[in-house]
């Protein structure tokens, strides 16, 4: 929340519009969104890694939707390796968008602190 | 009064144009001063607070519907892997496959499907259809799309009325400070 304490600075459109776009950005979705595609990446891993270890002959269970059914090991393989790779890509995009936003609220603090010093406060 | 509170709301927001749900945009006011001429920081105050809290009112429903359409696309997504399932071992010819399902909570029990090219999707109130497989497969991929662009301009809006939220929240502190500037001149002007 840009909470605007003036004295005797006035404010001026463009700051208007740069406390606009301050309050606009916020991260704390995008953290959220980038640990859980962490640990999703993590359970895939840890799932290809079981089947490599498991011996199954039979294949192994894969949940389809809310149901389970047997399936060849190789095809769960190949499933999974393309979960990986497709989460993983998402998941370096949003690491770059987080880095973006971060690095925009940064430069945006900068310019308002040094226009209005103590009389702004852009903690969130 | 009326007439000076119309004169006083057409300086502080205005209707938008175009797809915006009817969100009106606050005006930055440019000089306080100037605002305060004809009128008291007080009462330019208390409509600012008015056109505040409206805004909070349509920033807490559109936080909701984007929570609702978050939640439902999950669940279409999941539909989505089923058919392409089913999809599947029909083009393999495959034999019938058997299924644990879940038949209510800690039960889970089997069921054998041989590959069909129909499947039934959940409508909604009630209501179950049958579709062939491509059929629902265009069907779900079309409410995919669907929802991630309503959640796109959901997004989108919300980023608008955020802006005019903030806007409102300095017009407030400065409106306000300057209301203070003015008792305390006033007070600093009778002791003397």
């Amino acid at each position: 929340m840009a909470d605007v304490e003036q004295k005797d600075i006035e404010v001026a459109r463009d700051d208007q519009e740069r406390i606009n776009k301050f309050s606009r950005l916020t991260y704390d979705e995008l953290d959220e969104e980038i640990t859980t595609m962490k640990s999703e990446v993590q359970n895939y891993k840890d799932a290809v890694e079981e089947i490599e270890g498991c011996m199954e002959e039979n294949g192994v269970m894969m949940k389809v939707g809310e149901a389970y059914t047997l399936v060849e090991e190789d095809t769960v393989l190949e499933k999974l390796q393309k979960l990986v790779e497709d989460s993983e890509a998402s998941l370096s995009q949003k690491s770059d968008e987080i880095e973006k936003v971060k690095g925009d609220l940064d430069a945006l603090k900068k310019v308002l602190y040094a226009k209005f010093g103590t009389s702004i406060n852009l903690e969130k | 009064m009326a007439e000076a509170t119309a004169k006083l709301d057409a300086l502080l927001f205005r209707k938008t144009e175009g797809n915006k749900r009817g969100i009106p945009e606050a005006i930055f006011i440019e000089n306080v001063e100037e605002m305060c001429k004809e009128r008291e920081p007080t009462e330019i105050v208390g409509r600012l607070q008015d056109l505040h809290s409206k805004y909070q009112y349509m920033q807490s429903s559109l936080t909701a519907q984007r929570s609702s359409l978050k939640s439902k696309l999950p669940d279409i997504v999941s539909a989505l892997e089923v058919v392409t399932h089913l999809a599947e071992r029909k083009e393999k010819e495959a034999d019938a496959a058997e299924y644990t399902y879940q038949l209510a909570e800690n039960i889970w029990s089997k069921a054998s499907a041989a590959p069909s090219g129909n499947v039934c999707l959940w409508l909604g109130a009630n209501c179950m259809l049958e579709y062939t497989l491509e059929e629902a497969l265009e069907l779900l991929r079309t409410n995919e799309t669907n929802a991630r662009t309503t959640l796109k301009s959901l997004e989108e809006d919300s980023a608008f009325l955020r802006d005019q939220i903030t806007t409102t929240e300095v017009n407030i502190a400065r409106t306000h400070n300057y209301g203070v500037r003015l008792r305390q001149l006033a007070k600093a002007k009778a002791s003397s």
